[in-house]
C-alpha cells in the first residue's frame, strides 16, 4: 500500500480534518499516532481505526509533551516518517473585538505549535534519513478576511515556519520536505458548529459555499487527499510549497463573498 | 499510489520529449487513452512507438499549438476518434536563449509568446468548447517556477509563464461552476532538452532549488496526474509548485 511501513503523527488528529487524515492514512497502510489535546477522543478514534492507530495526549503548546510524543513514536514505531500538524483553533473576531488573550491563544497554538512540532520532527527525522512534514494552514493566511485578525496572523506565522524549515532542511540535505495545505470552507465539526448556531443554517451554508468559485464546501476527504499527496513520495520534488485546496477562492478577486 | 485513468481520453501537447513525454508515459501507465502532439513528425513517431511499446493506446498528431486552425482541427480529430476529451495537459512550450533584455528581437518575443501563451490560450478555448458540450473536464497547464519568480536574461520565457499563470487562474474562475477544473503546474528545473538548450552548467540550476538538485520528469508528471485526478477535486485556479523549494527561497 501507499504508506506501508510508514509512521505518521497527526496533531489535532481526533476530530475534523485531522481525523479524516488519520482514517485515510490507516486505510492506506500507515501506522498512525493520533495526537490530540482531547485524549479521550483520540483513544476513541484509535479504537475505531484498529491496531494501526493509537491515541496520544498532546498539547502542541507544551514543549515537554512534544518531546514525549517523539520519544513515544521512536520507541514504539521505530521512527517518525510523517508529521501532519492539524491542531488548531479559530475564533473569528475583528481588530476591535479581539483582545490580547485571543491573540496570544491563536499565536501560541499555530505559531508556537508549528515551531515546536517542526523542531522536534526535524530532530527525529534527520536521524533516520528523512521524512515529510505537512502543516495545515488556511486560505486566511494568504488573504485574511476582516474577522481573521488573530487566526490569519497566526497562520501566516505558521506559514513562515513551514518555508524556513523547508529551506533549512534543503540546505542541510536532510531529505525532509515541509509543505503547507490551505483549505477554504470545509465540512468540519467547527463549520457545523457555526451552521448550527445560525438562525438560518441553510442560508449560511449557501453563503459559505458561494465564497468558492466551485460554489460548494469541501469535504474532509478532499482536503485529506491533498495532505496525503504531500506526505507521500509522489511529491518528492515539492518543498516549501503552499498548496491550495480552496475551490478556487484564491484565484478570485477579493472580496470573496459575504462573511469571508 | 497508482493513479487510475482507465478509459479517460487525455491530450498532452508537445509530448514527443521532455516533461510532456513523461506525462504521456504516466497517463499510459495509468490506463488512459492518450493523444500526444508535437511539431516534429519524426519525434512524434518515435514517442508514439515507445509509448505503444509500453502497452498504451496512443495517438500521435502533428500539431502547432500556436495556430488556431491547427488546434481546432486537433480537437475535431480527437472527438471524431474518441467522442470526448476528459483531460488536457497544455504542455507545448519553447525556450529562448538567455540574453540582455534590450537586445531581444521583437520577432523573438513574438515567437516565444506565440507558443507559450497563445498556444495555451488557443488550446484552452478549443478544449473548453468541447468540455462544455460533454458536461465537464479537467485542464492542467504547464506553467513554471518562473511563473512566480524571475530568471536573469529570460524575459521572453518568464513573461510568457507569468501570463500562463494569470490566464489559468482567471479562466478557472470563469468555468468553476461548469464542472471544468483548471490548474497549472510550476516545475522547477528538470534536465529536459528545453532546459539543456538554455543552460550549460546544471550545477548553477541545482543551486536555485532548496533541495539542491534538479527534478525528474516523473516527479513533474506525478504533480500533473494529481491535478488531473479526482484527488484534487476541490482545487481550481491553483498553481502547484513542483520545484524543489525554488519559490520558497
Amino acid at each position: 500500500m501507499r504508506f506501508s511501513g510508514k509512521t505518521a503523527l497527526v496533531t489535532g488528529g481526533a476530530k475534523g480534518i485531522g481525523a479524516g487524515i488519520c482514517k485515510m492514512l490507516v486505510q492506506q497502510g500507515a501506522k498512525v499516532i493520533i495526537a490530540d489535546i482531547d485524549t479521550a477522543a483520540a483513544d476513541s478514534l484509535a479504537a475505531e481505526l484498529g491496531n494501526n492507530a493509537v491515541g496520544l495526549q498532546l498539547d502542541v503548546c507544551e514543549e515537554g509533551q512534544w518531546q514525549a510524543a517523539i520519544d513515544y513514536t521512536e520507541s514504539h514505531c521505530g521512527q517518525l516518517d510523517i508529521l501532519i500538524q492539524s491542531a488548531g483553533i479559530s475564533r473569528p473576531a475583528s481588530i476591535e473585538d479581539a483582545d490580547l488573550n485571543e491573540w496570544r491563544d491563536h499565536m501560541r497554538v499555530h505559531g508556537e505549535g508549528a515551531f515546536l512540532g517542526c523542531k522536534y520532527a526535524v530532530a527525529s527525522m534527520k536521524k533516520t534519513g528523512g521524512g515529510s512534514i505537512v502543516n495545515i494552514s488556511t486560505v486566511e493566511s494568504i488573504r485574511p478576511g476582516p474577522l481573521f485578525t488573530c487566526y490569519g496572523a497566526a497562520k501566516a506565522a505558521q506559514d513562515a515556519v513551514t518555508k524556513t524549515v523547508a529551506l533549512h532542511c534543503g540546505e542541510k540535505g536532510y531529505n525532509i520536505r515541509c509543505n503547507s495545505v490551505h483549505p477554504a470552507a470545509t465540512y468540519t465539526p467547527l463549520l457545523q458548529q457555526y451552521l448550527d448556531a445560525a438562525e438560518d443554517p441553510a442560508t449560511l451554508e449557501k453563503i459559505y459555499a458561494g465564497m468558492q468559485p466551485l460554489n460548494r464546501i469541501a469535504t474532509v476527504e478532499e482536503v485529506a487527499n491533498c495532505v496525503l499527496f504531500l506526505a507521500s513520495e509522489e511529491s518528492s520534488f515539492m518543498t516549501g510549497h503552499q498548496m491550495y485546496v480552496d475551490g478556487g477562492v484564491l484565484a478570485k478577486p477579493y472580496p470573496s463573498g459575504e462573511g469571508a | 499510489m497508482t493513479f487510475d485513468f482507465s478509459g479517460k481520453v487525455v491530450l498532452v501537447t508537445g509530448a514527443a520529449a521532455g516533461l510532456g513525454f513523461a506525462c504521456a508515459q504516466a497517463f499510459v501507465t495509468a490506463g488512459a487513452r492518450v493523444v500526444i502532439t508535437d511539431i516534429s513528425q519524426a519525434a512524434l513517431d518515435k514517442a508514439v512507438a515507445e509509448l505503444q511499446g509500453e502497452g498504451g493506446e496512443v495517438l500521435g498528431l502533428l500539431n502547432d499549438a500556436s495556430k488556431s486552425a491547427d488546434v481546432n482541427a486537433l480537437l475535431d480529430k480527437i472527438v471524431e476518434r474518441y467522442g470526448r476529451l476528459d483531460i488536457a495537459v497544455n504542455n507545448a512550450g519553447t525556450s529562448s536563449p538567455l540574453s540582455d533584455f534590450h537586445e531581444v528581437a521583437e520577432s523573438e518575443f513574438d515567437r516565444v509568446l506565440a507558443v507559450n501563451l497563445k498556444g495555451v490560450w488557443l488550446c484552452m478555448q478549443a478544449e473548453i468548447r468541447q468540455m462544455l458540450k460533454q458536461g465537464g473536464g479537467c485542464i492542467v497547464n504547464m506553467a513554471s517556477a518562473t511563473s512566480r519568480n524571475t530568471y536573469p536574461g529570460a524575459a521572453p520565457y518568464v513573461t510568457s509563464k507569468f501570463a500562463v499563470a494569470g490566464l489559468t487562474r482567471t479562466v478557472a474562475v470563469d468555468y468553476a461552476e461548469r464542472n471544468i477544473r483548471i490548474n497549472a503546474i510550476c516545475p522547477g528545473n528538470v534536465a529536459t532538452p528545453l532546459v539543456l538548450s538554455m543552460v550549460e552548467d546544471l550545477s548553477v540550476l541545482s543551486a536555485k532549488h532548496a533541495m539542491k538538485r534538479l527534478g525528474t520528469p516523473a516527479e513533474v508528471a506525478n504533480g500533473v496526474l494529481y491535478l488531473a485526478s479526482d484527488l484534487s477535486s476541490f482545487s481550481t485556479g491553483s498553481l502547484l509548485e513542483v520545484d524543489g523549494g525554488w519559490n520558497a527561497i
